[in-house]
């Protein structure tokens, strides 16, 4: 009797083991995935996030991708939850690029490194424009750059990488600019409609509305490419301008980012990274994006990694004129 | 006027807000001129009030009868409840809403209020059901694990 | 004015046994999202959208601002029942919602508050049909100076809220003041009294603040007194039917009150960046200001019920305006609604005006009808709802706990919310205890951030002569009024308490 129960326990336990290499070897198969987002839900990260995420799940043949919002301190709460999550492959997450300027400049908060992210892809960039007001006297660049009054733009808090790209742009090509911090969401442009500030730059996308409506105009772009428009490189004069545009600029093409811990095995990153791009390059979600209106303009693993690396290498001297660009009491 | 009769909660609580806009203002100080200026606005006439009704509450204690003064102690009862409210609290903290909830909820009825135990395994049951069926299978809004669990599992 | 196009609309949703489907889905979706802490306003629409995204945009908009519509309403019982607001808004309700529970007039207080949401609702919706022409002017009358003062007003209201402790009053609402002032100040990016805590970066929670200040202090008395949350016999009152009928019967009793408080909420509401959670605090204060007896308030007077539940449901309607017409949320729930019909295919923004009133009524209509829906359902199971507050607090207590916790957890993802919910709820406890008024906290901690923005962004734009413009001194002159009255108020109240006095000679 104890033989036939030792017997058959060893056999259950045998086909239990057995079944984890049964579908191909593949790690995902009835496993959960969290995708954390470091914003609440609703915004631009989270759709992009359960867009994909919807997709994930069917290329990796996983059980489920689970959406995990961990909003907080402008993206910093989710990236490093992100950077300390268990680095099995069952964890990825998506967060705002500006980052790179808190590690440039060395804030003490910054206790990790971008650069060790496993870098699954980007799935669209965020193009930069410098939006006025059909009631400012700047109507375009050269009327900005020879302004003798200082103009008066608008950027969200200290710390936030509008307020840091503004900043930065301004040091990079001269310009008598008085920032006028503060302004959330669209409080920039219900504040343009009322005449107070002149100019915001911001995310080309969040313009057009404003823009279509007659109540401005795009005197500047960064990061892209729009047809009579001029782009910021245009301007930069010298070596160090060229180099701080070419941060905004990366910034821009880095856009909604998919990560995944350090240390995750890289297998399993690779296989993130063919769903990854299966998914991205799925007609379905594509059209989905489209009625969603959100871009998807795809990049790759490698590629994002090297963009990163791109903005974070930077001499002690551009290092320097950053901090003194982007300096608040921190 | 008594130190015993002064020593009590509502004396206790003045004092309390008083310190709270006393250390705030001093730590307003050391930030920069534009990061200060709300904080002491707001702050040093909180330290005047808190000033004014602590010496009021000073007063009224040393009037007090005996019988009010014993009222404003924390009744056991008061300190029973918030000794669950903080059982719930590190319970939750500790082994997440899945967990915890269940059972802090079957202790508090069982144990705590010595309701039946049928009326207890079913509110855990419950608990459980609506936290794991509902939040976390239907709507898929993953809930807190716990400190301790999220520790173990890393 | 296209009057045939807004009957159309009404038509529309009506006349389609599907639309009128999708209403009576979404209303008590909506309400059941309302009533649970942290899940109502953004998350609950983030859930649903997937489901809505296959629908055609008609379909899907009005499902989404039905179910939005009556989130207010739902959140209106936890909080008379339990003292646990379903939203921050609904905060205001507690004040006088909870003692009408304690006197056993739970069935009253939820006939009010679901009757006055149903009301605001619909005056919400007219009102904004009135004054479309108008918007675009009033809405950009409204800059940083006109904020900052309107924030003043509103902390002026404080002290109309303070009982009969004008002192304790003061401290908790400059208390509340103070804890707005923790964050990582976006003016400077100084850390204020964070302590290194990435958590507080953000500044302290209104969710979490409010269940804490509310709803904790709450379950302990009902834990430590024993008994049920109403205090009175069962025999002696009654839950049924006619007391909810008397409850809505006192929106209309109160016309004038209702009108008033419905027509402020929705002309907050439709500013943008007033915020939507100061409306129902705010009507509050005016119920309290306008009463001949003031001092009933806080102990279960039922105007106190009407006032910010009237003003939830109006805001929303009003915060559809710049919605649609700006393409500028109105409040934080319209900002995800503003996402989901952009996913629609709906296209917000002053085009709409040109191309897509037919949708812009639809969803007017919609608003309305969810609101009065939402008060017919309410009918059905009114008693059931009253009945809870006769269940003894050992069953209760447990839940509501949970649920609290829950609530801050959910409200910003984050542990460490509920460490302040557990704080904040001892100080609540001890403020209880010891008669410090609390509501005057939650307006501190709502109006202090848009205080000191505005301040000093007007500051930037004009220097101090952003005093001198022509809605800011309009401001400044209702300021001093309302104070001007409150003290009023008291010099008689003291003139009439020496005459009684005098009288007993």
């Amino acid at each position: 009797m104890r033989h036939v129960l030792i017997r058959s326990v060893a056999l259950i336990l045998l086909v239990a083991c057995s079944q984890e290499t049964t579908d191909d070897g593949n790690f995902y198969h009835a496993k959960n995935v969290s995708y954390i987002v470091a914003t609440d839900p609703g915004g631009g990260f989270d759709a992009y996030a359960r867009l994909i995420g919807k997709y994930l799940k069917k290329n990796l043949a996983a059980d489920n991708v689970i959406i995990r919002n961990t909003p907080g301190a402008g993206h910093l709460v989710g990236a490093i939850t992100l950077f300390r999550s268990k680095p099995d492959g069952l964890t990825i997450g998506t967060f705002n690029m500006g980052l790179i300027y808190g590690q440039i400049v060395g804030k003490p908060v910054h206790t990790f490194d971008l650069r060790e992210f496993e870098w699954i892809g980007k799935a669209s960039g965020e193009p930069r424009s410098i939006v006025v007001s059909n009631q400012c006297a700047i109507k375009n660049m050269e009327d900005l750059m020879a302004a003798e009054e200082p103009v008066k733009f608008g950027s969200a808090g200290l710390g936030s990488a509008s307020f840091s790209d503004t900043m930065l742009l301004a040091t990079a090509l001269d310009l008598n600019v008085d920032v006028i911090p503060g302004f959330e969401g669209t409080e920039g442009e219900m504040s343009m409609m009322r005449g107070e500030i002149c100019a915001i730059l911001g995310s080309t996308s969040s313009f057009t509305q404003f823009v279509d409506s007659g109540y401005g105009s795009l005197i500047l772009t960064i990061g892209g490419e729009i047809d009579g428009i001029p782009n910021a490189m245009d301007f930069a004069e010298t070596e160090q301008a060229r180099r701080l545009v070419a941060i905004i600029e990366t910034l821009a093409r880095l856009g909604r980012v998919t990560a995944a811990p350090p240390g995750t095995p890289k297998d399993r990153v690779e296989s993130l990274r063919a769903a990854y791009k299966a998914s991205l390059e799925d007609p379905d979600l594509i059209a989905e994006a489209h009625t969603m209106r959100r871009p998807i303009e795809p990049a790759y693993g490698e590629e994002v990694y090297q963009l990163v690396v791109s903005a974070l290498d930077q001499t002690p001297e551009i290092v320097a004129m950053i901090k003194k660009a982007i300096d608040g009491a921190q | 006027m008594t130190i015993k009769a002064i020593l009590n909660g509502r004396v206790g609580t003045a004092l309390v807000m008083l310190l709270i806009f006393m250390s705030m203002s001093l730590m307003a100080l050391g930030f920069t001129d534009k990061a200060r200026l709300m904080p002491l606005l707001v702050g040093i006439p909180g330290i005047l009030l808190g000033i004014v009704q602590l010496t009021s509450e000073i007063r009224q204690s040393a009037r007090r009868s005996a019988d009010e003064a014993d009222s404003d102690a924390l009744s056991k009862a008061e300190r029973n409840m918030f000794l669950w409210v903080f059982i719930f609290f590190f319970g939750l903290l500790g082994f997440g809403f899945i967990y915890a909830a269940p059972i802090v909820v079957f202790a508090f009825m069982y144990a705590g209020k010595k309701e039946s135990l049928l009326v207890a395994l079913i509110s855990a049951a419950g608990t459980w059901a609506v936290l794991f069926g509902f939040f976390e299978r239907v709507m898929e809004i993953p809930l807190f694990k716990g400190l301790i669990v999220e520790w173990m599992l890393n | 004015m296209d009057l045939s196009g807004i009957f159309d609309a009404l038509l529309t949703i009506v006349g389609s046994p599907y639309h009128m489907s999708l209403l009576l889905l979404a209303v008590p979706i909506g309400m059941f999202f309302g009533a649970i802490p942290g899940l109502g306003g953004k998350l609950g629409v983030v859930l649903v959208i997937p489901f809505v995204f296959g629908m055609d945009a008609t379909a899907g908009a009005l499902f989404l601002i039905a179910m939005h519509a009556v989130v207010h309403t739902g959140g209106s019982v936890p909080s008379i029942l339990f003292g646990v607001p379903g939203t921050g808004p609904d905060a205001a309700t507690i004040v006088d919602g909870l003692p009408m529970t304690r006197k056993g007039e739970a069935g009253r207080a939820l006939g009010a508050a679901f009757g006055a949401s149903g009301f605001g609702g619909v005056i919400g919706g007219l009102f904004i049909l009135a004054l479309l022409p108008l918007l675009r002017p009033i809405v950009l009358q409204f800059s940083p100076a006109e904020f900052f003062l309107l924030a003043l007003f509103g902390i002026t209201l404080i002290a109309m809220l303070s009982g009969e402790s004008l002192v304790k009053g003061l401290m908790v609402g400059f208390f509340g003041l103070m804890m707005a002032f923790v964050n990582l100040d976006p003016q400077t990016g100084t850390q204020r009294y964070t302590f290194d805590l990435l958590f507080l970066w953000d500044g302290i929670d209104i969710i979490a603040a409010v269940l804490g200040i509310f709803a904790i202090p709450e379950m302990i008395a009902l834990g430590a007194a024993g008994g049920a949350m109403a205090r009175v016999d069962k025999a002696a009152a009654s839950h049924g039917r006619a007391d909810v009928m008397r409850g809505i019967g006192d929106v209309f009793r109160h016309w004038r009150l209702s009108i008033r408080t419905s027509l402020i909420g929705a002309f907050i509401g439709m500013i943008p960046g007033l915020g939507g959670d100061a409306a129902s605090w705010i009507c509050y204060g005016h119920a309290v200001q306008s009463s001949k007896t003031p001092e009933r308030f806080g102990k279960g007077a039922v105007e106190g019920v009407i006032a910010p539940e009237t003003a939830n449901n109006s805001k929303e309607g009003g915060s559809l305006l710049p919605t649609l017409f700006f393409a500028v949320p109105g409040s934080s729930g319209m900002a995800i609604l503003l996402g989901a019909f952009v996913m629609l295919g709906i296209q917000p923004g002053p085009a709409i005006a040109l191309t897509g009133m037919e949708i812009v009524w639809i969803l007017i209509w919609g608003l309305m009808l969810a609101n009065i829906l939402a008060v017919m359902m309410f009918i059905l199971v009114a008693p059931a709802l009253g009945y809870l507050s006769y269940v003894r607090g050992n069953l209760l207590i447990p839940f509501v706990l949970i649920l609290t916790f829950l609530g801050a957890f959910l409200a910003v993802r984050a542990w460490e919310n509920m460490v302040l919910l557990a704080a904040l709820g001892t100080i609540g406890y001890f403020l209880k205890k010891y008669d410090w008024p609390r509501p005057p906290f939650v307006i501190g901690l709502i109006l202090g951030p848009i205080a000191e923005d505005s301040y000093h962004k007007a500051m930037s734009l004009w220097g101090p002569a952003f005093l001198l413009r022509p809605g800011a001194l309009i401001m400044i002159g209702l300021i001093v009024l309302s104070i001007g009255f409150y003290v009023y108020q008291q010099v008689t109240n003291r003139r009439k308490s020496i005459w009684l006095s005098e009288d007993d000679h």
